[in-house]
């Protein structure tokens, strides 16, 4: 048995999205917990459900957040090129959840993507391997425009990509930046060469390493963001017969999942 | 001026009993700090006998820097830099474990962890977007843990959002998983954040701390340890004094492997990331004092509240040899004398000197020198007397007379005679010499060598003869004739040739050497040398008047003059056992 504490008024914050809303589970704990002086009408109403683990029903009070799926609908090996497909998974009828290409057209063109386009929950969008490595993402930021890369070689079957960089132009504002730059290298590729004199570093960088950071930066950037503060409530009805009880309830694990509704599936 | 709204949480008798309940209300009630000039606390109370399971989301606030939120936890639900189950711990399954948007907020105290994974994980997230120079989360004295599942990416402290300022200080995070791209404190790009991170141990099975290019992270005095051959420190961030597990922390601190060495106990599951309690660790005493940065980097006190002084260790304990708080380095010694004597004794008796002789004297000055002699004379004797009978330092005799050595050295004997020669005595009478002719003899040479006696005559004289007289050098008379002979050849007496022979003279009316012919003998015939040494004293005064020219001018090592015979002047003999046959012929 655990005993649920559910929000049973609105409250009202600048940001919509975190708003404590009237029926959102709130908490879950054992059976017979001491509920704090707080945890009460008018502001929260307690439910008890018999037969079901804390641990199941814990999850009921998560938050709702963007979720995002890469497919890849298309490559060109000759070229390292590939269109790629992102979409959102939980969304609901309100639109709620989905993704746009208004909301990642900026950030997938720091990524040197191209020919970015937005459908109903979904953004399409051709990325260049070679074209990526030129990007200061995939450099996890570093100041890259005083840096000129040339590719001496590419190996479709592995995805290696054998680049020269001329850092002879690169002004490197302090001790830290040069750091930086050596970290961002070693991080990302494996050194074949270094000529210190004419300032040349040759690396191996990898399709799947181009992929990881990709994918990595992806879903930091949007699959934080937060659509609601909670993703489960009960329904209206459940709370006007949870109210009519005195704000104290007991029913069982099957009223519960009947009353309980998904953010995502409405 | 802000008024306050404070909420408690407790298991029972309080407002709430979630966290996330609280803020949950105070979302609804309260959710424009600024407007409603307030600024709230949570306070997290009472005995706890099991988790908080419910995950914390910190958003929806409207905040500054004076109308701020404030979660902590009382002395009651504090851990003490261990992680307790009977303490206030947010646990949760499998999701983020504490998220925040809100522009000000301070935790302080808690204990925080995600226990399983089935997915990448993050403990602390600090997120959404804000104005530079607005906003600034501070995290302090806090247990971080990560979900340890190899299989999935695991992160202590995450700061993704554009300008978030993070302020850390005092946290131990440790159980971050190997997983890729799992790391301890992560610091990432999405313009201008930044996070300072002081005082803190970071133990992770990938990365320690990282920062994406082109954002801020400071640490100093930080200790962090990282997996395989990632980095402890990665993404060059500015350090001070910050160690490291492999060669990426300050130079001199690099390669300090994460074990017991170093802390208590680096077993998975049974973590105690205190400080070496045997005040051997690298990281004591190798910080930087940062009580003089700007508030709120200006604390004070470590992860369980002792108090930072000296030199500062590294990492989030600030080790001690006495006073603190609950865990045994923390023994307190200042209300009852009898009950502090034992725990000192107790603590130091733990010391293990044996395997690193070097680092042994020096550990065991540091120890010593920790003690507060001057205060209370009683308590002073009884410290020492306390303290020696617990060292054992017979094994290695060259590492004994270093230890010994460097503990007078530490010794501010000077301000109260009675009680400096009490303690002198007390402590001879509790070092063991006799066992080991070769410890006794190099013990005993060193340790007089360190004596300062030259500055009152009184005290000087008076010292030897209570401090000889409680030397037993009985059982063996080769071991007394030789220790006896090394001993005097070891005393300094170069500056008041008075001194030498009142001491000396004093000296050998103290011993007892009558209950082994054979020793008594050489007892005498070293007795009739005395006597002879202080008829002569005033010539042997010129001779050490002369001496010290000569070794004033550089023209003599005044310690190899010392160690010939003052009484006819010959040269020096290569043993002390041959010394003594000199002397018996001479006389007879």
């Amino acid at each position: 048995m655990c005993e649920i504490l559910v929000r049973a008024v609105d409250g009202i914050c600048d940001d919509p999205t975190a708003n404590p809303r009237r029926g959102y589970l709130v908490v879950v704990q054992p059976d017979g917990h001491t509920w704090g002086n707080g945890e009460r009408p008018p502001e929260y109403f307690i439910v008890k459900i018999p037969g079901l683990s804390p641990e199941l029903t814990h999850l009921k009070t998560c938050l709702w957040n963007m979720k995002i799926q890469f497919v890849v609908l298309s490559s060109v090996p000759l070229t390292d090129t590939h269109t790629i497909k992102i979409s959102a998974t939980e969304f609901n009828s309100l639109g709620e959840g989905k993704i746009t290409a208004a909301k990642v057209r900026t950030f997938l063109e720091n990524w040197a993507a191209t020919n970015i386009i937005g459908a109903d929950n979904s953004v399409t969008f051709t990325v260049k391997i070679l074209d990526a490595i030129q990007t200061s993402r995939f450099w996890g930021g570093l100041r890259i425009d005083d840096l000129f890369f040339t590719e001496k070689s590419y190996t479709p079957a592995t995805g290696n990509h054998r680049i020269e960089i001329n850092y002879s132009l690169k002004t490197f504002q302090n001790q830290q930046e040069k750091d930086q730059f050596i970290w961002a290298v070693q991080e990302n590729a494996t050194l074949v060469s270094h000529n210190a004199v004419q300032k040349l570093i040759v690396l191996d960088i990898l399709r799947s390493k181009v992929q990881q950071n990709f994918m990595e930066d992806v879903r930091q950037r949007v699959e934080f963001i937060m659509l609601r503060r909670r993703r489960f409530r009960l329904s209206e009805s459940a709370m006007v017969e949870i109210g009519n009880a005195g704000g104290m309830l007991t029913i069982d694990s099957a009223k519960l999942n009947a009353s309980v509704i998904d953010a995502v599936t409405e | 001026m802000a008024s306050l709204l404070e909420h408690t949480v407790m298991p029972s008798g309080g407002d709430y009993t979630s966290l996330d309940a609280a803020i949950d209300h105070l979302v609804a009630s309260h959710a424009n700090l600024v407007t409603a000039d307030v600024y709230a606390e949570v306070k997290i109370d009472g005995t706890w006998s099991s988790a908080d399971t419910a995950a914390v989301t910190i958003t929806g606030l409207t905040t500054d820097a004076t109308h701020y939120i404030s979660i902590y936890t009382t002395a009651a639900a504090r851990h003490a830099g261990i992680w307790s189950t009977s303490k206030y711990n947010l646990t949760i399954t499998d999701g983020g474990a504490l998220t925040s948007s809100a522009a000000y907020v301070k935790i302080d105290g808690l204990q925080i962890m995600v226990n399983t994974a089935s997915a990448a994980r993050i403990t602390i997230t600090l997120s959404g977007s804000k104005t530079s120079g607005q906003n600034q989360t501070e995290i302090s004295n806090c247990i971080i843990r990560g979900h340890g599942n190899a299989s999935y990416r695991d992160r202590g402290i995450y700061i993704g959002g554009a300008n978030i300022l993070l302020k850390a200080w005092n946290l131990i995070i440790y159980g971050i998983s190997t997983g890729a791209n799992s790391e301890g404190i992560k610091v990432d790009n999405y313009g201008g954040e930044a996070a300072y991170v002081y005082s803190s141990t970071v133990i992770s099975g990938y990365e320690g701390l990282t920062k994406a290019s082109g954002v801020t992270l400071v640490c100093k005095n930080v200790y962090a340890s990282r997996g395989g051959e990632q980095a402890a420190y990665s993404g060059s961030p500015t350090l001070t004094t910050c160690a490291s597990s492999d060669a990426t922390g300050t130079a001199g601190l690099q390669n300090i492997a994460y074990g017991t060495d170093t802390f208590v106990n680096v077993t998975a599951g049974s973590e105690n990331l205190h400080l070496a309690a045997d005040g051997l660790s690298p990281l004591q005493g190798a910080g930087t004092d940062t009580s003089g940065d700007a508030a709120p980097m200006n604390f004070t006190t470590d992860i369980d509240g002792d108090t930072r002084s000296g030199t500062w260790d590294i990492g989030a304990d600030a080790w001690v040899a006495a006073g603190g708080s609950t865990y045994n380095e923390g023994i307190t010694l200042s209300s009852t004398p009898a009950c502090s004597h034992n725990s000192q004794a107790d603590l130091l008796g733990s010391v293990a000197f044996a395997s690193t002789p070097a680092l042994s004297p020096a550990g065991i000055a540091d120890l010593l020198g920790a003690v507060t002699i001057l205060s209370n004379p009683a308590v002073s004797m009884a410290h020492v007397l306390d303290i020696f009978p617990s060292l054992v330092l017979a094994s290695n005799p060259a590492l004994a007379a270093s230890a010994i050595a460097d503990f007078y050295n530490s010794l501010t004997l000077a301000s109260t005679p009675a009680a400096v020669m009490a303690a002198v005595a007390d402590l001879i009478a509790s070092l063991a010499l006799a066992s080991d002719p070769a410890f006794a003899v190099v013990g005993g040479s060193d340790f007089y060598e360190s004596l300062a006696l030259s500055s009152s005559p009184a005290l000087s004289s008076t010292v030897f003869k209570a401090a000889f007289g409680e030397l037993s050098l009985a059982s063996s008379p080769a071991l007394s004739a030789s220790a006896i002979a090394d001993l005097y050849a070891a005393i300094t007496m170069a500056t008041s040739g008075g001194i030498s022979t009142a001491a000396l003279a004093d000296f050998f009316i103290g011993l007892t050497l009558s209950s082994i012919p054979a020793l008594s003998a050489l007892g005498q015939i070293a007795g009739e040398v005395i006597q002879k040494m202080v008829m002569e004293s005033i010539g042997v005064r010129e001779k050490l008047l002369r001496t010290k020219k000569q070794e004033a001018d550089g023209d003599i090592d005044i310690r190899n003059l010392i160690l010939t015979n003052p009484y006819d002047e010959i040269a020096p003999v290569s043993t002390t056992w041959e010394r003594t046959e000199k002397i018996q012929k001479d006389v007879q």
